[in-house]
């Protein structure tokens, strides 16, 4: 377990040094952000006018700004579409072949350098999180409760993300072109998980079909715990099912992995 | 000059007959991308479905002006990766590589050569479908749409697609200065969000800043205006003056840039 | 087509930073860069239809100078000019003489026949459709590739790809051509092959060809002249036979005693002449003076069932030399 510990740890911190690289990628994540939530402000802004109201689906104007702004931070920080893709590229080039001849997990070794890789804007958006509290007073992380609540939320959300795009990354082992279902899944969830637009705004009949999915716990789920849309009583229900769906995704992925390595041809490196 | 167009289009049909040979070993790709192209398609009207659950027009777009626009925004898309985005996403790669050698040594504008190498031929499929798609919405929203807004809708639609290159192509060129900007694709794509939005959500400082410095709103949006309002010239001429300013600059930072490139060892 | 470069300069910059999470962090908020010169005053004259080699150790500058010739590079000062074309202004006339073929790269795409791209490559350099056709049916033939002409680019051997990029590189008959480790990672057939198509090449069209190997067999063979470059400065630029007269090398002596001396003999002669003895053979490597002078020793200790004397590798010969390259210039 110790030898575990120590061979993964050290393998966030070299994604970590390697990430240190491309400061780039944080200006670009954070400019990711804020225009995000310019065009939706701009959006929510006309929108709340012209129906000239306060609330909406129980979202006051500032608090939707404040929803959305962190669903666009939970958003980046959860999304592992890159590291699938040169996940599916090293099945499909017999780049795998460096895990299968060594100690390491394929599933886990590229969750530690996902992890690592994001350390970047971990680091930058925790700055950004700290001065939430003035931009959205009483609207965000309002007490400590919230905060462990929101960072438990999360964690479980990067692996439940995560476990997802491994299955469809399987996929490759029987089918050479899988880049086009990730990159679909990536769009769809822009808009499914509540990243864009909460749910809670979505027409209902949509709402009850993308709550048979493990989709709101990736983004819905965290946000909203963050922004008090959930008392604590249904929080435990709630990590409940978002741990099952985390240990479902887990166990298919190990199932078509063990199938798919059979099929492994071990292709050109 | 006229032989040395008839040269670049004999040039881009090889490209083309090359890209095709290339697409048809992989077929897979083409139900791959015509697969992604339903939900990019599908997610976005569901986006704009929503919005327009709350209202009934954002400015002057109605729900039928929405969807007129989401569908010139989906064609600018298929037009634009059928051309160039093959090409200017890969360009960070290859100057990083050093894989530019080769294309600079060919005795064609390099220029040319690497923005339009690489034709992602199966998107004809979908520029067909969304023409054929446009021609009939928009005769079922607006009974019909006049000769003129039809021309000035072509001229404005290129235009907006040049505007785009120029765009992309420029930061894409930044690898010559910063050695590695393989953000390069995600800061293009978080730049064009703010045009498949319709710019009348745009107001003040942002509507100037994007119709000039950053024309994002010339891409999609203003095509769209001259399809389906009344032809405004005003702000049609603006669109070529500012297509035609930000074109010619950028042959300029490509010859700079390649003063900067220091081709990867061998 | 005569190439001269004049006092080139080249140097880069690099951004470095120590090892560890530490060294990132502080990169992060401030970086270091250094500048390093990779090429220093170089000079090279080269005539019409010579086949040149430039040698050097890794780093050396080798890959740069040619980069430069070819027109990828800007120096950082100097000047070269090529049949009256400056390379970096990439003028399409001069693109359309020159030619380069890079062992480690190639400009043939993967998926689709060599065919395909040879099609391209005469739409880019206008190539007649007759001559074309010509130069295709001539090349292929001397490779032996035509049947493979149709096959993707992916499914070919390694010396089959080159020599496909051979081609691709000749088609538009090109009066200078730069090979950048053309052989690398090609078996002793293939790389024969080459060579033996570049000397054909150079006889025929009197193509100027700039070549860089790490294979002496290669630089052997085919080069009359080499220019060397160690730590990006000209070392040498002459004949390269007498280059390796000039390092003196070894040769190899094998002598097989009919009766083999007794031991304190051949101790004593062991304190002069560096051998080992295994049976009754003696095998030795030293330089050729030497190496008579042991031969006559031992001619007069034994007569010998059999002697013979072989010239070491080149190889055995350039690595003493680029071990301390100015001790012998």
């Amino acid at each position: 377990m110790k030898n575990y510990v120590i061979k993964y740890t050290y393998i966030i911190k070299m994604a970590w040094i390697h990430a240190l690289e491309y400061k780039a990628n944080l200006y670009v994540g954070l400019f990711a952000i804020f225009s995000g939530l310019l065009i939706e402000y701009l959006i929510w802004k006309q929108i709340f006018i012209v129906q000239d109201v306060e609330y909406i689906r129980g979202f006051s104007f500032r608090g939707l700004m404040a929803f959305i702004f962190l669903s666009m931070i939970v958003g980046q920080l959860k999304s592992s579409w890159v590291t699938s893709i040169e996940m599916i590229d090293e099945i499909r080039t017999g780049e795998l072949n460096k895990y299968l001849i060594r100690p390491i997990s394929f599933f886990s070794y590229n969750l530690m350098m996902f992890i690592g890789m994001n350390s970047i804007y971990y680091l930058g958006y925790s700055v950004l999180l700290c001065f939430f509290p003035f931009f959205f007073p009483g609207l965000i992380l309002v007490s400590i409760l919230n905060i462990i609540g929101f960072i438990l939320a999360l964690i479980v959300s990067i692996y439940l993300s995560y476990s997802i795009y491994f299955i469809m990354v399987c996929f490759t082992f029987w089918l050479h072109e899988v880049r086009a279902l990730v990159i679909a899944f990536n769009i769809s969830n822009l808009i499914l998980s509540g990243q864009i637009i909460p749910l809670k705004m979505f027409p209902a009949s949509i709402v009850s079909i993308i709550h048979f999915t493990p989709l709101p716990f990736l983004v819905d789920f965290p946000v909203g715990i963050a922004t008090n849309q959930y008392s604590i009583d249904v929080w435990a229900e709630k990590f409940l099912f978002a741990i099952c769906w985390c240990l479902l995704m887990t166990i298919i992925g190990k199932i078509i992995y063990r199938l798919g390595i059979k099929q492994y041809g071990a292709y050109g490196a | 000059m006229g032989p040395m167009v008839l040269k670049k289009v004999k040039i881009w049909k090889a490209f083309f007959s090359n890209s095709l040979t290339r697409d048809m070993e992989y077929k897979s790709n083409l139900i791959g991308s015509i697969f992604v192209d339903i939900i990019y398609y599908g997610i976005h009207y569901l986006f704009f479905s929503i919005i327009y659950s709350y209202v009934d027009a954002l400015g002057v777009f109605t729900k039928e002006d929405v969807i007129i626009f989401l569908i010139i925004t989906f064609l600018s898309d298929s037009v634009y990766m059928f051309l160039f985005s093959s090409n200017l996403h890969g360009l960070n790669g290859l100057i990083v590589r050093g894989d530019l050698d080769f294309m600079l040594l060919k005795p064609i504008n390099a220029q040319f050569l690497i923005s339009l190498r690489y034709v992602r031929s199966y998107a004809i499929l979908s520029i067909i479908i969304l023409i054929f798609l446009l021609i009939k919405l928009t005769n079922d929203f607006y009974g019909g749409i006049l000769f003129f807004n039809w021309i000035l809708f072509i001229i404005s639609f290129i235009s907006g697609i040049t505007i785009w290159y120029t765009l992309d192509f420029s930061i894409s060129c930044m690898t010559f200065w910063f050695r590695q900007f393989s953000m390069g694709g995600w800061l293009s794509n978080e730049l064009l969000k703010f045009s498949r939005r319709p710019d009348s959500i745009y107001g003040g400082i942002i509507r100037k800043v994007l119709f000039t410095a950053v024309p994002m709103i010339l891409i999609s949006s203003i095509p769209a205006r001259m399809l389906i309002y009344s032809p405004n010239l005003k702000i049609f001429f603006i669109q070529i003056f500012i297509t035609i300013l930000f074109f010619i600059l950028t042959p300029i930072l490509w010859r700079n840039g390649l003063i900067k490139y220091e081709s990867a060892s061998s | 087509m005569i190439i001269n470069v004049k006092n080139i300069f080249k140097s880069f910059r690099a951004f470095h930073r120590k090892a560890g999470l530490k060294g990132a962090i502080t990169s992060f908020f401030k970086r270091e860069y250094k500048n390093f010169d990779v090429l220093k005053d170089i000079n090279l004259r080269v005539n019409e239809g010579e086949i040149i080699g430039i040698l050097g150790e890794n780093g050396a500058g080798k890959t740069t100078l040619i980069k430069l010739m070819v027109g990828l590079l800007h120096p950082t000062s100097g000047s070269i000019d090529i049949g009256g074309y400056t390379p970096w202004k990439r003028n399409h006339k001069f693109l359309k003489d020159i030619s380069i073929v890079m062992g480690q790269k190639n400009q043939l795409w993967w998926d689709i026949p060599a065919s395909e791209s040879f099609l391209l490559n005469q739409k880019l350099y206008d190539i007649d459709e007759k001559i074309y056709k010509d130069k295709l049916a001539e090349l292929s033939e001397l490779f032996d590739v035509k049947d493979k002409l149709d096959i993707q680019v992916r499914r070919l051997s390694l010396g089959e790809r080159m020599k496909m990029e051979i081609i691709a590189a000749l088609l538009h008959n090109p009066k200078i051509i730069f090979l950048d480790e053309p052989t690398i990672g090609l078996d002793v057939v293939a790389q024969s092959k080459v060579r033996d198509f570049i000397k054909y090449y150079n006889d025929q069209y009197n193509t100027t060809f700039l070549l860089t190997s790490h294979y002496m067999h290669d630089i052997q063979s085919l080069c009359k002249r080499v220019f060397i470059i160690h730590k990006g400065e000209n070392l040498f630029d002459g004949d390269f036979s007498n280059l390796v007269k000039a390092i003196k090398p070894q040769k190899k002596l094998l002598f097989t005693f009919n009766d083999l001396p007794s031991s304190e003999i051949l101790e004593k002669l062991n304190n002069d002449f560096s051998f080992k003895i295994s049976n009754k053979l003696l095998s030795t490597n030293l330089p050729d003076e030497e190496l008579n002078n042991l031969l006559s020793q031992l001619f007069k200790l034994d007569t010998p069932i059999s002697f013979s004397i072989e010239d070491l590798p080149v190889e055995d010969t350039m690595k003493e030399f680029f071990t301390d390259p100015k001790k012998f210039i």
